[in-house]
């Protein structure tokens, strides 16, 4: 998957502001939780995502060292996150019947 | 100690020994012309002890690992300096710069753990870095900080060059001290082109970074020199190489320059606040 487009760009923030919706999470737990889930993804893609998100006031940050020694940054959503949480699932749930809509109209075609 | 590392200390050891060897000449032609008093001895001894004290002040400042830097293994480490430069290069802020360093080392300290390969972790380094510094704001509003920096800078060096001239000479007065015009061009050059250019490069890990500054000073004797040999009868070349200019003639425009210096950096972290405002 090409990580770097900015739909995909767009998906991942809207999937990490979910992530750290269910749980408080740390960056390099929010990397393996989406690869997990089959994004293939690195810190390199994620953190700068997490950094926006941040700087949008849509994380909350909590300090706290890490079991290896330095800081670690837990993060977790705030108001204005848990809005554009919202706004990223109707959007997206339109979008998907759209594409959806789209894609079976192109498979009746071929059938046709 | 990385290749980077090596050239930072080597870089630090030549320019602190070009400097020495300056001040030495300068003390030779000084004695040879009877001119030197307690002030100007003073002086060389201070510019000869900050030069050599620069040198353990890089090491640890830029060169000496921190202890959780320790715990990252070459390849790692080498991926870490070079977004560590392009961070603190850049025009974040002190804090933002921070963090950002001790959110890189979590990452990374915490994918070596999990025996991830570093090419993995980052990828390209200098992109990793630009992202991030992307994520704090728009590129096309920063060269405002840069003009904001270079104003600063130029204050801060037009007063230290007037307190060095003023006390080589204390029997003229602070305010009647002048600098050479050829001086003041230089510093403006210095403040407004050659330390943002030499960040930039630092940021990309270009190692023209550590060549520029001493190339610039040497073309700029150089052309000194060239004019005055050969243009010297040019009115304005005379003027420009040896007019001066009271750069602090009163005690206003004193106050004037302290005040400057706090209103720049206010200004400068308002400026950051509304970049984070336009991050898409």
């Amino acid at each position: 998957m090409n990580n770097d487009t900015q739909i995909v760009k767009g998906i991942l923030e809207g999937c990490i502001l979910k992530i750290v919706e269910n749980e408080e999470i740390y960056g390099y737990k929010a990397v393996e939780k989406l690869n997990i889930l089959g994004f293939e993804v690195n810190e390199a893609t994620v953190y700068p995502i997490l950094t926006r998100l941040q700087n949008k006031e849509y994380l909350n940050i909590d300090k706290r060292p890490s079991p290896y020694g330095p800081v670690r940054k837990y993060y977790s959503l705030t108001e204005a996150g848990k809005k554009s949480l919202q706004e990223f699932k109707d959007t997206w749930d339109r979008i998907k019947n759209i594409v959806n809509k789209v894609m079976k109209g192109d498979e009746n075609d071929k059938k046709k | 100690m990385t290749k980077r590392n090596k050239i930072v200390l080597g870089s630090s050891i030549f320019l602190s020994l070009c400097v020495i060897a300056t001040v030495i000449i300068n003390l030779k032609y000084k004695i040879q012309n009877s001119d030197i008093n307690t002030n100007s001895l003073i002086l060389i001894g201070i510019i000869i002890l900050l030069s050599i004290i620069s040198i353990p002040v890089v090491y640890f400042l830029k060169v000496r690992k921190s202890k959780f830097e320790r715990m990252l293994n070459n390849e790692y480490f080498q991926k870490y300096e070079i977004i560590k430069d392009a961070v603190m290069n850049s025009q974040l802020s002190g804090i933002n710069k921070k963090e950002i360093k001790e959110d890189i080392l979590d990452i990374l300290i915490s994918a070596q753990k999990s025996g991830k390969p570093a090419e993995d972790t980052v990828g390209n380094p200098e992109t990793f870095a630009g992202e991030i510094i992307l994520s704090y704001a728009r590129p096309g509003r920063l060269p405002v900080l840069s003009i904001m920096d270079g104003i600063m800078y130029f204050i801060l060096f037009i007063m230290g060059v007037n307190i060095f001239m003023w006390f080589e000479q204390t029997n003229v007065s602070f305010f009647k001290t002048g600098i050479d015009i050829s001086i003041i061009t230089f510093l403006f050059i210095i403040s407004f082109i050659l330390i943002p250019v030499t960040k930039k490069l630092a940021s990309t890990h270009n190692y023209w970074m550590f060549i520029l500054p001493v190339a610039s000073g040497i073309v700029f004797v150089l052309f000194a020199e060239i004019t005055r040999r050969f243009f010297y009868s040019n009115e304005i070349i005379r003027q420009f190489l040896d007019g001066t200019v009271r750069m602090v003639p009163n005690i206003f425009i004193l106050i004037l320059y302290i005040v400057l210096i706090p209103i720049i950096l206010f200004f400068k972290s308002y400026v950051r606040r509304q970049l984070l405002k336009t991050i898409d």
